[in-house]
């Protein structure tokens, strides 16, 4: 591809001015939309995770807290 | 059918396909490009705006589309309360309303140069505009009530108030003559446009429609997420 | 079945009139908004004349809007809409005889004040009788979408917000065709293709609407 022919490819006819903004906004709002949802699915993962972890510790925290109480008792 | 029904199953199938959407759209993607881009013929009318169609048709599919498959599953969790229905239709809400916006958008860039207007209240564009909104009114609904849950049936009960103008978009340009060009594509007598138009625009058909699937996936595993969150929460509070 | 219906028009007619200060602020509204017009885009009347028809129904739209609290909200805070929706009665019957007293209390002083305004802002005579037969024929349209939205927003949070964006996208082929109606008049042409559009957007709307809205109650009263 020489220099005249990407000028020209750029200068679409001379309607660059129409046709790259809607291709711009095309790549942005897709980009856009695309981190939106991971975004918010790594937020609910991470606290369904944190969620988890938390009640799994509970459990444990009110075994050893139980354990314990019966070793005061004996 | 009811295999799917069943979210889990549901799951394991989607996140199965995903790499497939993503593969698929990545490919279509850049072929759609490249056809619209460099390979294509210049209109005879229209010199290169005619480029801006290959963004700016598939985007209006994208939008009536999913509007369809919105109003179709507020149905189905309206009459059979599927939970899976009413994840995949609020998933789909906001990919839909940006659709609009970009179909919208890039009709005002193709207007400009062509009707001389960024804007005109023609039938077409002012239905477009009016899913636009109901798509806005949707979101809106569904999240104005304290308790998330409870905005699901409003919500769907607006998506099927809403059918009424899928229509009229289709029809439109049959019934009112305006500035906005008449159907080429969908039509019994077959496509009217030059093939070498055709094959872009059903290239990037093809890559948008992969991309909301691609989103879709990604959206319902952050809803399942959020579900098994609230499920825990009440568990854990109860 | 009949019974029911007037006996619960009755009630909201008489409540509606009861609470006849709402009615005299939309009134009032409806007046002062027509009056920002003049002022604000200039008071010749030529320019004034030609938007008088868009004006009249616009401000008819927002002024509807305001009142379509009336139909359903008293009536879910009080526990009413429960005791309606336990009774033999289908509801949908119920939220039609509602909807048509909101229209009989609270829409129809607004097209009996219409033409005043038209007036007002300069409307040519000839298109007096078209604004009338149009109101007459899309407002009942009107109240019947906003019960629709109405219900929808029932225990929302700034439920009259949302009921504006809900409704008035639907509101727009009603006034679309209203506005036509007088535009016919006004260049001289046949209004009964414009009225008959009208009637069956109405058409459309008596079955469906207080379908849509009776679903949309239940569930609110449900999950109240």
């Amino acid at each position: 591809m020489n220099e005249t022919s990407f000028t020209s490819f750029l200068d679409m006819g001379g309607y660059a001015a129409y046709i790259w903004p809607v291709y711009g906004l095309t790549a942005v709002m897709m980009i856009g939309l695309l981190i939106q949802s991971i975004v918010i699915w790594r937020q609910n993962e991470a606290e369904l995770t944190l969620l988890k972890s938390m009640k799994e510790n509970k459990k444990k925290a009110a075994k050893s807290s139980a354990a314990s109480e019966k070793e005061e008792e004996v | 059918m009811h295999k799917f029904a069943n979210p889990t199953k549901f799951m394991k199938v989607a996140n199965a396909l995903f790499p497939v959407f993503c593969i698929g759209f990545i490919g279509l993607l850049s072929a759609g490009l490249y056809y619209s881009l460099l390979n294509s013929p210049e209109d005879y009318q229209q010199g290169h705006t005619v480029r801006i169609m290959y963004v700016h048709v598939p985007a209006a599919y994208m939008a009536v589309m999913i509007y369809a498959v919105m109003a179709s599953c507020a149905a189905s969790s309206l009459i059979w309360k599927h939970p899976l229905a009413d994840l995949i239709a609020r998933s789909s809400a906001p990919i839909g309303a940006a659709f609009t916006f970009l179909c919208l958008a890039s009709g005002a860039f193709w207007g400009k140069p062509m009707w001389g207007t960024w804007w005109v209240w023609d039938a077409r564009l002012t239905s477009v505009l009016i899913m636009f909104f109901l798509y806005m009114g949707y979101i809106a609904l569904l999240n104005a009530f304290d308790d998330p849950q409870r905005g699901v049936k409003p919500a769907a009960i607006l998506a099927l108030v809403g059918v009424v103008n899928l229509p009229i978009i289709k029809f439109s340009v049959d019934w009112w003559n305006t500035l906005h060009q008449p159907a080429s594509i969908i039509r019994l007598d077959g496509p009217t446009i030059d093939g070498g138009m055709l094959t872009p625009l059903y290239i990037m058909m093809g890559a948008f429609t992969l991309f909301y699937l691609m989103l879709l996936v990604i959206r319902l595993r952050a809803e399942f997420a959020a579900a098994r969150i609230r499920t825990i929460r009440i568990l854990g509070e109860g | 079945m009949f019974k029911a219906f007037l006996s619960l028009l009755k009630r909201d007619l008489v409540m509606g009139f009861r609470q006849s200060t709402d009615l005299y602020m939309i009134l009032v509204f409806f007046v002062i908004a027509a009056a920002l017009f003049p002022l604000g885009v200039g008071p010749d009347p030529a320019v004034l004349g030609r938007i008088a028809s868009g004006v009249v129904w616009v401000l008819a739209l927002l002024s509807i809007l305001l009142s379509l609290d009336r139909i359903f909200a008293h009536d879910y805070e009080d526990g009413s809409l429960e005791v309606m929706l336990l009774g033999p009665q289908p509801f949908i019957i119920l939220a039609l005889a509602k909807t048509l007293a909101h229209w009989l209390s609270a829409t129809l002083p607004l097209v009996i004040l219409a033409p005043v305004i038209a007036i007002m802002l300069n409307m040519d005579m000839s298109g007096i009788p078209a604004l009338m037969y149009g109101l007459l024929l899309g407002t009942p349209t009107l109240s019947l979408i906003g019960a629709v939205g109405a219900a929808l927003a029932l225990g929302a949070r700034r439920a009259g917000l949302l009921m504006a964006l809900l409704v008035l996208p639907l509101f727009i082929p009603v006034l679309i065709f209203g506005v036509t109606v007088i535009d016919a008049a006004l260049n001289s042409f046949s209004i009964r293709p414009h009225l008959l559009i009208l009637a069956a957007l109405l058409a459309a709307a008596i079955p469906l609407a207080p379908w849509a809205a009776a679903a949309a109650v239940r569930q609110a009263v449900t999950n109240k």
